[in-house]
Formats: C-alpha cells, structure tokens, sequence
C-alpha cells in the first residue's frame, strides 16, 4: 500500500458530510467512488486536493501526511473539478500556457501528455467555442502540469460523447500505467469498471465494493443505510 | 398566462434573495446621507463654526480704491453667507494656502492695476486656481471680483476727471482739495449700490426652488446609480435557461416582462424604503426645500414608482445588452455618470450650453428629472414621456434577448 | 526571472482575456470620447442665470445700461424682451431666472440716488425666490449701472464742490470724465502652474477628473466579483497557495490597467492633462491603491451579492466625500478611507502622493492579513448539504 486516505472527517456546520473516510491507494491503482447525489465524493475530493480543510484526518502518501504539507500536496496532487473552469475568452493554447512553462508546454505538446489527450487539434480555439469533451480534455491538460502522481477527478466523462469518453478512459489507464494513481468520484458504470477499486460513499463512510457488473446490485447496494 | 405567473414568481423569488442586503444597504446609505446633511446644516446654521469659502486677496498697490474695492467684495450681500476674503501678504504664501485646499482661489491685484487701465501697458487682475479644479463658489467669487474692479475703474476716472476739471476751472486753489469729498461720496454708493434696484420676488409659482431641484436631481443620480447593485441579479443569471423557455414556446418577451417584474418590485422596495428614511430625515433636519411640506405622500410614492419603471427599464435593457463583468457595471455606471451629469443633476442645467441643455432634457434621466421637477412643484408631471421610454427600452431588451437566443442558434 | 517571466505572462493573459471582451473595449473607447465630448461642449456659451431685459423707457440712462447687459457673460444672460407682459410671463414658464425692467424716471431716480435722496430705484427687479446666483447677477446689474451713477455723481460734486455751471454741456464733461480705459481684459484666470486657461465652461470640464477616478475603483470592484465567479469554479485551484495569495490583487491589475489607460486618454481629451509623466505615474500608484482597496472589500464582503449591492454605495459615497463636484463639510477622516481622495489632492500637492503611497501599502497589508474565505461558498455548502 503506497498511502492511504485514513479517517477524514469534514463537516458543514453542524451537519457532518464525512464521517471517517477511509480508503488505501496504490501506485499505478485507480478507485471509482460511487455514492448518491449529496454523499459527499467531490467534498471528499476537495479535502483531499486541499481546498477543504477537514475537522481530521490524514492523506498518507508514501509515509507523508500531504494535508499537512502543502508544497508536496500541491506537486502530488492535481485536482479536476467537476465542470470546466476555464478563461473562457482566451484560447486552449493560452489557457495552457498559465499553467506550464514554454519548454515543458512544448514538450507535453509534441509528444507528451497534451499529446496523449489530443489538445493540440484544438489549440488556437477560444475556450467558449470548445465542445464538451474538448473542454474536459483541456481541463486535465491544464490540470496535469506538475506532472503528478495522483488525479483527483470529479465526473471527468459526465456529459461526453462516447468517442470522448473512450479516449479519456484510454488516458486514464495510460496515467496509472505509468505508475500515476487516480481517484475518481463517478456514476458512469463504465469507469467503475475500469477502475482497480471501488467504493461506496453512503452516510458518510466509504465502504469497499466488488463490482461484478451487476449494476442493479450497484445500485441497492447504494441505498442500504 | 398562468406560465407568466410562475415566471414572475420565481424571478421575485430570485429578487428576494438579494432584497434583505439591498434594503439593508439603502437604509445605511439613506442614513448616512440625512447624518451628513443634518450635520452640514447644523454648521452652516452656527455663525460661529460655520466655514465660508476662502479667497485670498494679495493688493500689491496701495491705490485706495484697491482697499474700497475688497471692503466691497467682503460687504456684497451675495456672497456674505458664501465666501470671505483673506488678505496675504505674499503670493508664494497664498499658492502654498491654495495647494494646501485652506483657501478655493486667490486674487492677485498687481501693482498699477487701477492707473494702468488708461495705458496700453495693462496689469489685469490674476484670479488663480488650481488646474481642472473650478469651483463654483471661486467662479462665483472671480465674477464678482470683476465686477468690483469695474466700479473701482470708473471710480477712479472720475477722480482724476475731477482733478483735471479743478486744474483748468477753479483758479487759485488746490486741484486735490475736493478729492476726499468725491472719494466719501464715491464710497457711499458702492456700498450703497443695491438701492439702484427695487426687488420683487413673485414665489415660485409652479417652478422649482434651488434646494427642490437639487432634490431631485440627487434623487435622480441616486436611482440611476441604484440600478448596478442589482447586478448579481444578471450577471448569474443562465442563458441557456432562456434558451430552453424559448423553445418551449415561453418566449423573449415574456421572459423580459417576468424578469423586469421581478427587478423593478427589488428596485421599487429599495427606493421607497430610501425614500421614506431620507425625506423623515429632511424634514428632521429642517433642510431647506420650501416644496416638501406641500406634496402628498402619495404624490411622492406615485412620482417614485413612475421614476424606478423608466430608469429601471433603462437599466435593465443595458444589462440585456452587456450582462457580463466587468463591462455591465462599467456601462451601468458610465450610463449613471453621463445622463446625470447632462440631464442636470449635479450642477443646474442652467450652466449648459443650450445644445447640452436641450440633449440632457430629452435623456431619460432628463425626462425623469423633468416629470419629478413637475410633481415637486405641482406644475404636472406628465408620465407620457416616462412611459414612452419604459416601452422603448423594454422593447430593445425583449429583441436583444430574441437575437441572442435565436442569433447563435441555441 | 523565470518567476518575473511567469508573473508578466500571466497579468498578460488576465487583461487579455478581458480586452477580447468587445463590450469592455468599446466603453474604453467610450471613455475618453465622451470626455472629449465634455471639453467641445464646454467651449461653447453658457450662462448660469437668465436675465429677461426690459427697457420700457427712451431713458438714455436706461438705454446705455440695458447695451451693456446685453453683452455676453461667463454667469448672466440677458435677453432683451419687448413688454414687461411677456418678460413677467417668460418668468412664470421658467424660461428665464429674473426680469430686469427699465421705467420711465431712470435718470431722475440716479440724481436721487448719487445725491443721497430716497430712491425707488432705478430698476425693478423681478425674481421667483433668492439665491446667490441671483445675488451675483443683481451685482452685474449694478456693475452695469454704476457707470451711469459715476459720472452723474461725477457731475453732481464738479457742480458743487467747484462750481462748475449746472448747464455744463455733457461733451465738456465727457472730456474730463472720459479717459481712454483699455479694451483688454480687467481679470484673466489662470492656473497655480502659470498657465492660462478660459473662465468660462470650466465647471463642465471640473468634475471630469473626479468621476474619471471613480472608473478604475468600479473596474476594481467589477474584477473582485469576477474573481469570486471564477474561485467558485475552481479556475484557479491548481495554483499553489502562495501564489493564490496575490493572485486577486493580479487579477484586479488585469482590469484596472486597461482602465487607467483609458482614463489618461480621456484627461487628454478633455484637456485637463498636467503631464505625462506626472499623470501617469500618479495613476499607476492609484491604481495600487484601488487594487488593495477592492482586495480588502473583497475579502470582508466574501460574497459577489454582498459586494454587488454595496456597489452603489460605495459609489454614491465617493462622489459626495471626495473631491468631484464640491468640497462638502466633512469629516476628513471618511475621505481617506476612499483612494480617489488622495488621487485628485495628489494632481496638486505632492504631498498627497506620499500619502497614497502609504494608504496603498497600508490597504495591501491589511487585505493579506485578512482570511481568504473557504472556497466552497456559502451558498454552495448549504446545497451540497441538503443533498447530503
């Protein structure tokens, strides 16, 4: 076990959202956290990405508590919310170049991970005019910069056309290929399958889960208390 | 029409969440506004503590028709609540007084001013100011000085006409032996100078005071500033929603008239509550606006209910037209800025150039001015003008939402 | 200077990305336009006071007063009227301010007055109410006058005090009393610097400067409301936090920039431009102070409705507490609390820049100690926790 999510506990007022999540990672591992409208997975996730501070709890990274250490979280982690925060007016290309430096833009763009994700077809485009899925892929592009080892992703595919989809998945296991780990909150059964772990996020604790496919089991499994 | 319903509901849904902060924030402003006013009144009213504009007057001649003149200027009834005059020494002391802001302007009488006037070699006098910045009471004040020098000038040519008389006709005796006598006389009627006119004052009779116009014109300027602290309303507000009503058949312009609804009830509970809070305070502090204790209330509500629909209709379509950040409220306010300064809210109309007079009285801000000017003095405020440009704007803003919602093909 | 590199690429891409907004660049545009605008209008004749000139008499003293009057003046316009009737009537509509009307008996009343006797006066002076500005034209009235009364008096004591005839012909006391005055100005105005400028229309140009100064504070506060929107949707969350710290002030920059270029536009245009260096280096500083000020605001107000609505006030309030349009009796401590105070003091006194400099500085430590809110706002926590 490279790290582990370990007793995270976060509330809103006096309502307790996470109750002592719990979750081991793995290098090269993915997790698809699955759990109702409201469960708390992209609070768990911003938790984890540091910009929700929890009553308790560690995020373990080989042996370092990364909530407590800021610098290495922000080079660790890259965080992909949920929609497509971009500047809207100004171009893919541009909206990439606040967050990598010309050389390593450069690089990524030719034959890394922009590559990989396909930006470059769409660089000159103003960010308003992108479809959905271009905007995702362009979202973790720009997400990606620091060259992480973990994603914290927040329905990446929601919204995306299957040839869209099917490429992000592509990246995805491509990232954990290469020993990057992701942890990703969703309801699409198709990443829950590709995942190499699953969860469920019910009451405010997680529970492992064995997805056989099943998606009604899934999905009563959901609603047991 | 029960869909409309709905509509209007939930945009004053929407509205409402932004009404407790918007009336919060116009009872403070109101308040502070009346605090201010109340405070300024109650200085103005003590002589003691009481702050006059300060002029400063530098007399590098000795000439006595210079002292006979500032003696003039400090005793002219127009200007004795107004300004009073410094005399200084020096001019570096009177520049350093005038970057300072002790003193608005200073007058520089050069040495020769009087006697020079009948050469070619002219020393005029030197009002100075600081650059950009005119005052209207230093304006004042220099047209005032001009006018005095006028008197002193003629006063002077009959001295020396006198002395020249006395030369060539009265043998014997000293040219300058009548000269104290003409110079009393001279005195006596500039100081006296107001008996050369008999002062009726008909009353207003249907038009506005001074302090009944500036009334409206800050109650105007306020409205029009009012309409950008609505713009969370706006600038949030979904496009796509608009989209999707459209294809269901709930189109441009009754989407427009629900969401005006809804913005018109948030601007019209603001006002009346600024409104009511400011005019108690006028009436507390006893500011001076000789209409006030004559116009109903109901007058008033009516008068201010017509004003937030036209202004607020205007405000709205420019949100229509540019509802993102920053550019609406840079609008809203360029807007606010242009049409009050031009319509005459902030210095009389009266001060423009007639062509500047005539565009600002056909602005809607120009209109409103005029309509509530008219209530004020019960003089008729006809609303066609107001419903005029209400129609106009809310008709711009339903095509512009039409354009946008069919113009991209959403 | 990598890091100079990554901080002058990013305050380009922020400004960039609001001057691909087409709204935003045509009011810029607008801007010194319009101020232009206000100098042109300035130029033209205007009058504060509007005077309805009846001389209802072949009076020569009445005739050569009402000549004088009818020449044009910064504050007084007269308008010669036929009938007393219609003057009164022009009165009522409020066309005019005041009705000045010459009867018959002026001379006669002028050797009352220069003789010290009771006087009905010379001209009936009709108004709606009082007011200095009334005040001011009944006293062009007498400056207009008093060469009428200065050389009957004139004539009067070279009468009695040296026996001159009482049938002295008016052309031998024209040649003692008439003396070539110049036709050149008696007052010229000037500025403190030495440099001449025209009475008239300055009060429209007057006010440009100040509400030229209030756009950089509303651009800021625009900015703050856009920066709230886009910490909302996580724009910025990859940035260490650090980085995060100045990014507001950066992203308020973005906007003010642009905006203070438009304002030096816009005082050139108008003509009231001290100079180059001078201007833009005041507004470069006043523009720190309005990106500190907006970031302390910002922070305290922690939402875009909260800041939204202040707006107005904030506005409303620099206009009356700086010094725009007049200098109103206030406590001086309210106008430091906004940076166009020290603005429009600074184009004049040096002192005032030193004191924006330190109000910048100041209002930029305090937003840096003030906490930055949780990202999730309010509102958004309250609807994930009702989901939950």
């Amino acid at each position: 076990m490279t790290g582990e999510i370990r007793d995270i506990r976060k509330n809103y007022g006096k309502t307790a959202v996470l109750r002592g999540v719990t979750i081991p990672v793995e290098r090269g591992g993915s997790v698809a956290l699955v759990g109702a409208n409201g469960s708390g997975k992209s609070t768990l996730l911003r938790v984890l990405a540091g910009v929700l501070r929890p009553q308790s709890g560690e995020f373990l990274w080989e042996g370092v508590d990364l909530l407590r250490s800021r610098a290495l979280l922000e080079r660790t982690v890259a965080y992909v919310p949920q929609g497509t925060p971009l500047l809207e007016e100004l171009s893919a290309l541009d909206n990439l170049r606040l967050w990598y430096d010309r050389e390593t833009l450069e690089a990524s763009l030719s034959g890394g991970m922009l590559r990989e994700l396909g930006v470059q077809e769409f660089l000159k485009t103003p960010a308003s005019r992108l479809s959905g899925g271009m905007r995702k892929r362009l979202s973790i592009g720009c997400a990606i910069s620091r060259d992480p080892q973990i994603l914290l992703l927040d329905e990446p595919t929601a919204a995306l056309d299957l040839a869209a989809r099917e490429r992000l998945l592509d990246y995805f296991s491509g990232f954990c290929a290469r020993g990057g780990t992701i942890l990703l909150a969703t309801h699409d059964l198709r990443e829950v399958e590709a995942c190499t772990q699953c969860c469920l996020l019910s009451g405010g604790v997680v529970t492992p889960y064995e997805y056989d496919g099943d998606a009604r089991r899934l999905a009563r499994a959901l609603e047991r208390p | 029409m029960k869909r409309f319903g709905t509509y209007l509901l939930l945009q004053g849904k929407r509205a409402l969440r932004l009404l407790p902060r918007t009336l919060a924030v116009t009872l403070l402003l109101t308040l502070s506004a009346a605090l201010i006013l109340a405070v300024v009144s109650a200085r103005r009213a003590s002589d003691v503590s009481r702050r006059k504009t300060l002029v400063g007057v530098i007399a590098m001649d000795d000439n006595p028709y210079i002292m006979m003149g500032i003696h003039a200027m400090e005793t002219f009834d127009a200007m004795r609540d107004e300004i009073s005059f410094l005399m200084m020494e020096e001019e570096p002391e009177a520049l350093q007084k005038l970057r300072a802001g002790e003193i608005a302007a200073y007058v520089v009488v050069p040495e020769g001013f009087v006697d020079m006037m009948y050469t070619d070699d002219v020393h005029p006098l030197r009002f100075v100011t600081l650059a950009g910045v005119t005052r209207l009471d230093s304006l004042l004040a220099a047209e005032l000085a001009e006018a005095v020098a006028k008197l002193m000038i003629e006063t002077q040519n009959a001295q020396y006409g006198a002395i020249h008389y006395a030369m060539d006709h009265v043998q014997g005796s000293d040219p300058y032996e009548a000269d104290d006598v003409l110079i009393d006389r001279y005195f006596a009627i500039v100081f006296d100078r107001d008996k050369l006119f008999r002062l009726e004052t008909v009353g207003l009779s249907g038009e506005l005071s001074f302090g009944g116009y500036y009334l409206c014109g800050v109650s105007v300027a306020f409205l029009l500033l009012w309409g950008i602290g609505a713009c969370p309303l706006f600038t949030r507000r979904s496009e796509e929603v608009g989209t999707l009503l459209s294809a269901r058949g709930f189109g441009a312009v009754r989407q427009v008239a629900g969401e005006f609804g809804a913005f018109y009830f948030l601007m019209l509970c603001g006002a009346l509550c600024a409104g009511a809070a400011g005019l108690f305070l006028l009436r507390r502090a006893g500011t001076a606006v000789p209409e006030l204790p004559y116009v109903p209330a109901g007058a008033l509500i009516r008068a201010l209910a017509f004003l937030v629909l036209t202004l607020g209709s205007m405000q709205f379509f420019l949100y229509e037209l540019v509802p993102e950040n920053p550019g609406g409220i840079l609008l809203q306010f360029l807007n606010a800025a242009v049409q009050s300064f031009a319509a005459g809210c902030f210095y009389p109309s009266s001060f423009f150039p007639d062509g500047l007079r005539r565009f600002g009285e056909h602005l809607p801000a120009g209109t409103a001015l005029r309509y509530l000017g008219g209530v004020m003095s019960w003089s008729g405020g006809g609303v066609a003008g107001m419903l005029g440009w209400t129609a106009l704007f809310l008709t711009l803003s339903a095509a512009v939402r039409r354009y946008r919602q069919t113009g991209r093909g959403a | 200077m990598k890091k100079l590199a990554r901080f002058a690429l990013w305050s380009w891409l922020l400004t960039k990305r609001l001057l691909k907004k087409p709204a935003f660049l045509i009011l810029l545009l607008c801007v010194p336009l319009l101020s232009g605008a206000v100098a042109l209008a300035a130029r033209q004749e205007s009058g504060t006071v509007r005077v309805a000139l009846v001389c209802a008499t072949d009076d020569p003293v009445a005739r050569r007063s009402t000549d004088r009057l009818l020449h044009p003046d910064v504050l007084v316009r007269c308008e010669a009227y036929d009938s007393e009737a219609e003057a009164r009537e022009a009165l009522e509509r409020g066309t005019v301010d005041a009705v000045w009307i010459f009867r018959d008996g002026v001379s006669e009343e002028l050797e009352n007055f220069v003789t010290g006797q009771r006087t009905r006066g010379l001209v009936l002076v009709v108004e709606r109410e009082d007011n200095v500005f009334l005040r001011l034209a009944r006293e062009q009235l007498a400056a207009a006058i008093y060469p009428e009364a200065s050389f009957a008096l004139f004539r009067d004591h070279l009468i009695k005090a040296l026996g001159a005839p009482e049938d002295l012909p008016r052309e031998t006391l024209e040649k003692y009393y008439s003396v070539d005055v110049t036709d050149s100005p008696i007052i010229v105005f000037t500025n403190a610097d030495g440099s001449e400028r025209q009475s008239s229309g300055d009060l429209l140009i007057t006010p440009v400067r100040g509400l030229l100064s209030l756009l950089p504070v509303l651009a800021g506060l625009a900015s703050c409301l856009y920066y709230y929107r886009e910490e909302e949707n996580g724009v910025y969350l990859r940035l260490s936090a650090g980085k995060r710290r100045a990014l507001p002030l950066l992203n308020h920059m973005s906007a003010l920039l642009p905006v203070a270029a438009a304002v030096l536009a816009a005082l050139y245009a108008a003509g009231i431009a001290t100079g180059f260096e001078r201007e833009l280096g005041l507004l470069l500083l006043y523009c720190l102070a309005v990106a500190a000020f907006c970031e302390v605001l910002r922070k305290l107000c922690r939402d875009e409705s909260r800041l939204g609505v202040l707006i107005p006030v904030l506005m409303a309030a620099m206009l009356a507490l700086c010094p725009i349009f007049a200098q109103l009796e206030l406590p001086e401590a309210l106008r430091r609390l906004f940076p166009p105070y020290y603005y429009l003091k600074g184009i004049y006194a040096g002192r005032f820049v030193w004191q924006l400099a330190l109000y910048a500085a100041a209002a930029a430590a305090l937003a840096m100690l003030l906490p930055e809110r949780e990202t999730m706002l309010p509102a958004r926590a309250k609807r994930e926790k009702k989901n939950i």
